[in-house]
C-alpha cells in the first residue's frame, strides 16, 4: 500500500469522527450508538497503518492484496452495523407500539 | 354472569362501523364491544363519537395485530371472561357469537374459531386464497397434528386464560395462523365451528393481491419460529 493510499483513507476516517464528535456536543447522536463506528475507525486506521500485519493475514487468508483486506474488513463492520439497527428498530417499534396502545387505554378512561 | 367482549379493529371503516355495531346489538346483546380505531384517515372516529359508540382511539397506526392487541389489553383491564374478534368490515356475522361462547363454555376449549370451510356455507373467499389457506391447514397440521380448516380467520372467541397471553404477547401483522400454532404448542386447547360469512362490504382488505407472497413466507417463517421457540 502506498504512503499516499495511506494518508487518504486516514484523512477520510479524522474527518468522518470529528464530525460524529460535533454532532455529540450538540446532542444530535448519541454515544450509545456511534460507539460501533469508533470500532470501525479505529480497525481500519490500524489496518493502514500496520502494513505488515496486514500482509500476514492477508496471506493467512490467501487474499492476493492486502488492500482488498481493508476493504473486506471495513465491509463486514459496516454489515455488522446495518445489521444492528435493524435490531434497534425491532426493540423500537414494539416499544413505541405498547407506548401507543397505553395512551389509546389511559385516554380512554378519561372521557 | 359472564363478561363478554366484542373488539371490533377498525381502519377506515367509516362505510360499515355503523352497521357492525347495529347487528352486534340487535344479534349478540348479551356482549359488551370496543372499537378500536387504528388512527383511521377517514371519519370512522366521527361517526363512533357521534354515536357514541364505546371507542379506543391508538395514536399512531399499529397495524391489525397491534389494534387486536390492544382489545386484548382493554379486556385484561377490564375483567372481561372471554373476547371475540369481529372486524369492522362486516365480514363475520354477530348471529354466530352465542354458538361460539356456548361452544367455549361447554366444550371447554381455550379457543372457537368460526370457520368457513367447515360446511362450506356462505362467502368462501376467492380461489388464490383458498389455495393459501388449505397450505397453512397442511402446515399446522404437519407441525402440531391438528386440523384447523380456517386458519386465517378473524373470528375467533378465546377465554381469560389467553387474553393475558394475547395482552402480553401478538404479532404485529398476519397474526391468526402464527397464533393458532402458538396455542396449540402451548398445549391449550383449539377447535372451530362452522359460520358463515359474508363478503367485505366495504373499505380495503389488509392483504392486496401483491402482498400474498410476502405474507405466506412471513408466516410460514413465523410459524417455524413458534415451533423453534418450543413452548
Amino acid at each position: 500500500m502506498t504512503q499516499t493510499a495511506s494518508l487518504f483513507i486516514s484523512i477520510v476516517i479524522v474527518l468522518f469522527v470529528a464530525y460524529s464528535f460535533h454532532l455529540i456536543k450538540k446532542d444530535k447522536l448519541s454515544i450509545r450508538y456511534s460507539l460501533s463506528w469508533y470500532i470501525l475507525s479505529v480497525i481500519l486506521l490500524i489496518a493502514v497503518w500496520v502494513p505488515n500485519l496486514l500482509v500476514v493475514l492477508a496471506n493467512l487468508l490467501g487474499i492476493y492484496s492486502p488492500m482488498n483486506l481493508v476493504f473486506f474488513v471495513g465491509f463486514c463492520l459496516s454489515l455488522w452495523i446495518l445489521f444492528s439497527l435493524t435490531r434497534i428498530v425491532s426493540i423500537q417499534s414494539s416499544k413505541i407500539k405498547s407506548l401507543a396502545q397505553q395512551i389509546a387505554l389511559s385516554e380512554k378512561k378519561d372521557d | 354472569m359472564l363478561k363478554k367482549l366484542i373488539i371490533i379493529p377498525a381502519y377506515n371503516e367509516s362505510s360499515n362501523i355503523e352497521g357492525t355495531v347495529a347487528a352486534i346489538k340487535k344479534d349478540a346483546p348479551d356482549f359488551d364491544y370496543v372499537i378500536i380505531n387504528d388512527c383511521s384517515t377517514d371519519n370512522t372516529l366521527e361517526i363512533c363519537h357521534k354515536n357514541n359508540f364505546n371507542v379506543v382511539s391508538l395514536p399512531i397506526n399499529l397495524g391489525i395485530g397491534g389494534a387486536v392487541q390492544t382489545g386484548y389489553l382493554y379486556a385484561k383491564k377490564y375483567g372481561y371472561d372471554l373476547a371475540v374478534q369481529v372486524d369492522g368490515d362486516g365480514q363475520h356475522n354477530p348471529a354466530f357469537l352465542s354458538k361460539m361462547a356456548n361452544e367455549l363454555i361447554e366444550s371447554n376449549v381455550n379457543m372457537v374459531i368460526g370457520s368457513r370451510f367447515l360446511e362450506k356455507e356462505g362467502f368462501q373467499s376467492s380461489f388464490m386464497r383458498r389455495v393459501g389457506i388449505r397450505y397453512f391447514t397442511r402446515l399446522i397440521r404437519m407441525l402440531t397434528g391438528k386440523k384447523i380448516t380456517d386458519a386465517t380467520s378473524g373470528l375467533r372467541m378465546i377465554d381469560r386464560n389467553i387474553i393475558e397471553l394475547f395482552a402480553n404477547d401478538y404479532p404485529d401483522d398476519y397474526p391468526e395462523p402464527e397464533t393458532i400454532v402458538s396455542l396449540l404448542n402451548k398445549g391449550y386447547s383449539v377447535k372451530e365451528i362452522p359460520v358463515v360469512m359474508n363478503e367485505r362490504q366495504g373499505g380495503v382488505s389488509s392483504i392486496s393481491a401483491t402482498k400474498s407472497v410476502y405474507y405466506m413466507i412471513k408466516v410460514t417463517l413465523a410459524i417455524l419460529f413458534v415451533k423453534l421457540r418450543g413452548k
